[in-house]
């Protein structure tokens, strides 16, 4: 078999609303055509407000043949890994861990459909629903660029920090288009040191609202990209996926971080090269107070040193 | 297939065994974390001790894997850390939000899980573990603060700091 390069890549549908006591809506999602995808987890999110109907919302997905998974759309708790307790379910997926596993990867030709159907069966609207299908697309060798470990290296825990002290990354309320161009290793928008002594190996990413005011944002989204341009997932993913979850168990506890959001494989920068990052907050519609907060994100992994 | 590496956990190297260790620090047995921030204001170079002589573990090396920062009455969500490596280089860009080291547990206020060094650090007998901590908030916050009437049961360690690890020793040495 020849060798392949896998790279990190999540598909996210579009953000919709689940009518009350909906019957069953169809969800297409078409692949790249660049490379085959390789689904690894399930996970779903909806906004904080719809938490409680959302819990018991019902999915059903296939493969790119339209054969289910399931006989019938079931939870979505069952499905894609959400965090249950007995005062209030948590449909938010990204956190328990990154969704839930897929017992064997199913891969989605390029160009082809990941079929999903969805079910609200609540008395209650679902808004802001979105699933999303996490794992990597498999290239050819040649295809792009081929980044790994050299034969012989050394490795060091570090993280680097985007949005800090001295470089804060502030994001007001609503943003009609995305921060883009954000730059890892570096800070904020444009410029930024590179990463000229190693190359970085990142693992996990985890992110925080140092607030000034209590009040966590709730809808900020994410997208990451190479230092080409080319995205790590077909639309911008809300940090609670990406991250690890920043919701705890009331809509506003946003300092808990459960867990940090897995990169699988992990996204290896070349030394002189970076990360970037594409973000967007979407807040106000909310029930809540909000305002303009400084946002911290910390992607974690090795520098990996040349010998 | 290329460009994955699966992750294992951490070998001990031919010709040692490992031990189990973790170090504990908190305001009430580090004074320098006894202290008053105020917003923006930096505190560094902290010195953990990591053996000392009353403890009988001066000469074991100790192989960090782990960090883990608490908050048990969710006092000091503001705090930055940043931490060193053995050779006194920082393993961060810059402050860190302490929360990026633990995971409460529910709403419980306590540790959760602790963030991971991959790979290894390994601190030689005598060494010091450094910490610099830095206030992120636009407010002061005093360190370890501990409110009366919290959701604490009973008063908790005021900012934890464990450093979870081995203790690493020669085969065929004198241990």
């Amino acid at each position: 078999m020849r060798p392949r390069i896998k790279r990190h890549f999540d598909y996210v549908t579009a953000s919709q609303t689940l009518p009350a006591a909906s019957g069953i809506i169809n969800v297409v999602l078409q692949t790249r055509l660049d490379a085959p995808f390789v689904l690894r987890s399930i996970a779903a999110r909806a906004t904080f407000g719809s938490l409680s109907p959302a819990s018991a919302a019902l999915v059903q997905f296939a493969n790119s043949d339209g054969k289910y998974y399931q006989n019938a759309p079931i939870a979505l708790g069952l499905t894609s890994g959400s965090l249950f307790s007995a005062t209030a379910p948590i449909p938010l997926s990204g956190q328990a861990p990154n969704g839930v596993y897929t017992p064997s990867a199913i891969v989605y030709p390029p160009g082809s459909a990941i079929y999903a159907n969805v079910q609200n069966p609540t008395a209650s609207d679902i808004t802001g629903f979105q699933l999303f299908f996490r794992g990597y697309q498999l290239f050819e060798c040649g295809q792009i660029p081929d980044l790994t470990y050299p034969r012989q290296a050394s490795a060091n825990p570090y993280s680097y920090v985007v949005g800090t002290l001295t470089q804060p990354l502030s994001l007001p309320v609503q943003m009609a288009a995305p921060l883009t161009n954000i730059k890892i290793p570096g800070n904020n928008v444009g410029g930024g040191q590179q990463n000229t002594d190693a190359d970085f190996a990142a693992r996990t990413a985890r992110c925080y609202f140092t607030t000034s005011n209590g009040q966590y944002p709730q809808e900020v989204f994410v997208r990451l990209r190479d230092w080409n341009e080319k995205a790590y997932s077909n639309d911008l993913i809300h940090i609670d996926i990406l991250f690890g979850a920043l919701g705890g168990l009331t809509a506003f506890s946003g300092e808990q971080l459960w867990a940090p959001g897995l990169f699988t494989p992990e996204i290896y920068v070349p030394a002189n090269q970076y990360l970037q990052m594409d973000l967007q907050r979407t807040d106000g519609a909310q029930i809540g107070f909000f305002a303009t907060e400084n946002f911290t994100v910390g992607f974690r992994g090795s520098k990996v040193y040349r010998q | 297939v290329r460009n994955y590496r699966a992750q294992f956990p951490v070998a001990t190297p031919a010709g040692y065994y490992d031990e189990p260790a973790e170090y504990f620090f908190d305001t009430n047995t580090l004074s320098a974390f006894n202290v008053i921030i105020k917003a923006g204001q930096q505190l560094n170079n902290i010195a953990l001790v990591l053996q000392n002589s009353q403890q009988g573990t001066f000469e074991y090396d100790f192989v960090l894997r782990a960090i883990q920062v608490g908050d048990p009455q969710s006092s000091n969500s503001g705090v930055g850390v940043r931490f060193r490596d053995p050779l006194g280089n920082y393993i961060s860009s810059d402050y860190e939000p302490m929360q990026f080291y633990f995971a409460q547990n529910l709403n419980q206020q306590v540790c959760g899980f602790a963030e991971v060094n991959e790979p290894e650090l390994w601190y030689p007998a005598g060494a010091v573990f450094f910490v610099d901590l830095a206030n992120l908030s636009q407010v002061q916050i005093q360190l370890g603060f501990f409110q009366e009437g919290g959701e604490g049961p009973f008063e908790m360690a005021a900012f934890p700091i464990v450093l979870k690890g081995v203790h690493r020793f020669p085969r065929g040495g004198n241990q």
